[in-house]
């Protein structure tokens, strides 16, 4: 577990500040839920829009206001700021080793590639984990303390989808990163690129084009406003993106296996 | 059984250039020092014996290990030292180190202690508030914390101030007292002539010669100096030699090659005096580069 721990401690800091700034906006996103719960304002509003245009503003027929609120605030943007993480997680595995030249010191002591490589998605995937358990407690937490009864179990289920989405693209990036090793170039890459497909999904979604026509993008596999709903994950969509970032993974271990590392 | 063992070995860029063909022997317990200017192919020898990059031809072992297929094994035996500190520098150099022992299963921290304080490191403080050759000496002791059958030194002085330089010099020798071996890449021939038993010289990613340091400055290159009794001969004709300097009778000159066609140019012209002398591992390294460059 050294691998693990050292780069687990690398991470700390980054780690603490992403944490700080979800846990304040989600307790300001809970806060305003009481005033959701008492005005129908946003429903009124958001009747004549598309479903997908619906979902964002949190308005979808069947879900109480402030599920809606929630699933539009939390779960709609937490589907990219985990991945706007994942992307800066992943490029510090390899690609940020490699440009700082610190990849000669690590691969130069007797380290396994692949054991390197897991343990690198390892804290990626915990680090997702601690941040997106550490919003849903405080979400809970805002919400109790406001006295505002919300689906805490929905957003829960809600929240794992966006950590798995995440972890996916995550893997993704840390494929896409082993031919990179320039950290900066990586990072600007892995986060235009994420935030294509993200405005790409968004676009395809409101045109009404169909989830097949989708399924080439990892985020068309989230529906924060169908988990809440239904109160447990999409078992199809989470096993698509499981399977997704485990190919992906597999594929990074053979690329890593057999990339050389140049001065 | 050789310390490091190189067969052909070859590691090309898509450039062209790398190191071709390498054939090397390195024998257990012996300094062996690597000459080459930058960019002759020194480092990326080594980075290619340490799995960095792999072969595009041919095969080596070291310490009995294959270095494309037994890669991680071999590197626990072996101690590396990069030309320029490549360690975590938002960690202390006591963070570096245990971290570089905790992968190597080090338990035992005394010979880390020992020279800790040997080359007067500070380790409390975090890598980027070092100066080089503070950081250079961080990264000599965790090169030698493990205690390793093997050190491979890719240009280890650099940055040492001139007492450290001895101290270090101190260490390998005792290194190699100890029946280590050690593999020392530089372009700093002075260290090279005092520490090494035999020199490798690479030019262009080749081998030009493997040699014992002695063998090779006796027969390569000679200091030539000669007085003459009456009227000296055209010495400029002569093949082999440079840096030629006439005074009246007097000439001195280097020479490279087989002294029996100079002997003979300048028998006959009443020589009152001639020295040839073993001239310093330098101008032996020149010789190959000039040669390879057409000067010769």
């Amino acid at each position: 577990m050294t691998l693990f721990w050292q780069h687990f401690r690398a991470q700390r800091n980054g780690l603490f500040i992403w944490l700080a700034a979800s846990v304040v906006t989600t307790i300001s996103v809970a806060s305003a839920a009481r005033s959701m719960e008492q005005s129908d304002l946003m429903s009124k509003l958001g009747q004549a829009a598309p479903p997908a245009l619906q979902a964002l503003m949190g308005t979808l027929p069947g879900l109480s206001p402030v599920d809606g609120f929630i699933q539009a605030k939390m779960g709609t943007g937490m589907a990219l700021i985990l991945p706007v993480y994942a992307c800066l997680l992943a490029m510090s595995a390899i690609t940020r080793e490699v440009d700082r030249s610190t990849a000669d010191f690590l691969l130069t002591l007797p380290v396994d590639r692949t054991r390197l490589l897991l343990d690198r998605w390892g804290v990626m995937a915990a680090n997702l984990a601690i941040l997106t358990l550490s919003v849903w407690v405080a979400l809970v937490a805002g919400l109790k303390a406001s006295q505002v009864i919300g689906s805490f179990g929905g957003y829960f289920w809600m929240l794992a989808q966006d950590w798995l989405l995440a972890v996916t693209i995550g893997s993704l990036t840390l494929l896409v990163s082993l031919w990179i090793d320039d950290y900066s170039l990586g990072v600007k890459a892995a986060l235009a690129g994420t935030g294509t497909l993200y405005v790409i999904d968004l676009g395809m979604r409101v045109a009404g084009i169909s989830k097949w026509g989708r399924s080439f993008n990892p985020f068309t596999y989230v529906d924060a406003a169908r988990t809440v709903m239904d109160g447990h994950l999409p078992w199809g969509d989470a096993a698509v993106l499981a399977v997704a970032s485990g190919l992906s993974l597999w594929l990074a271990v053979q690329a890593f296996g057999r990339k050389q590392i140049y001065s | 059984m050789n310390a490091m063992e190189l067969k052909q070995l070859s590691h090309l860029y898509k450039n062209g250039r790398g190191v071709r063909e390498v054939d090397l022997a390195v024998e257990t317990g012996e300094v062996f020092g690597f000459l080459g200017p930058n960019g002759a192919g020194k480092t990326t020898l080594i980075r290619t014996v340490l799995g960095l990059l792999r072969p595009t031809a041919g095969e080596g072992r070291v310490l009995g290990l294959d270095i494309a297929r037994q890669n991680r094994e071999l590197r626990r035996g072996v101690g590396y030292l990069p030309s320029d500190p490549a360690l975590y520098d938002f960690l202390t150099g006591q963070q570096n180190l245990d971290f570089a022992l905790a992968v190597r299963g080090v338990r035992d921290r005394s010979r880390a202690r020992a020279l800790a304080e040997r080359l007067d490191v500070d380790l409390k403080r975090r890598l980027k508030t070092l100066s080089r050759g503070n950081k250079q000496k961080v990264s000599i002791l965790i090169a030698l914390a493990h205690d390793p059958e093997l050190l491979i030194l890719d240009e280890p002085t650099s940055g040492l101030d001139p007492l450290m330089q001895e101290a270090f010099q101190d260490l390998v020798r005792e290194e190699q007292g100890r029946g280590k071996t050690v593999f020392m890449s530089s372009h700093v021939l002075g260290e090279v002539e005092v520490l090494a038993d035999r020199v490798g010289i690479i030019r262009d990613g080749r081998m030009v010669t493997v040699d014992h340091v002695d063998h090779l400055k006796k027969t390569r290159v000679k200091y030539v100096s000669c007085e003459f009794k009456s009227d000296r001969p055209d010495l400029e004709k002569v093949a082999g030699i440079r840096n030629l300097s006439l005074d009246g009778r007097k000439a001195q000159f280097t020479f490279v090659g087989d002294l029996d066609p100079l002997l003979g140019a300048l028998a006959g012209h009443g020589l009152a005096d001639l020295t040839v002398a073993d001239p310093p591992l330098e101008e032996v390294f020149r010789s190959f580069y000039e040669e390879g460059s057409g000067q010769a």
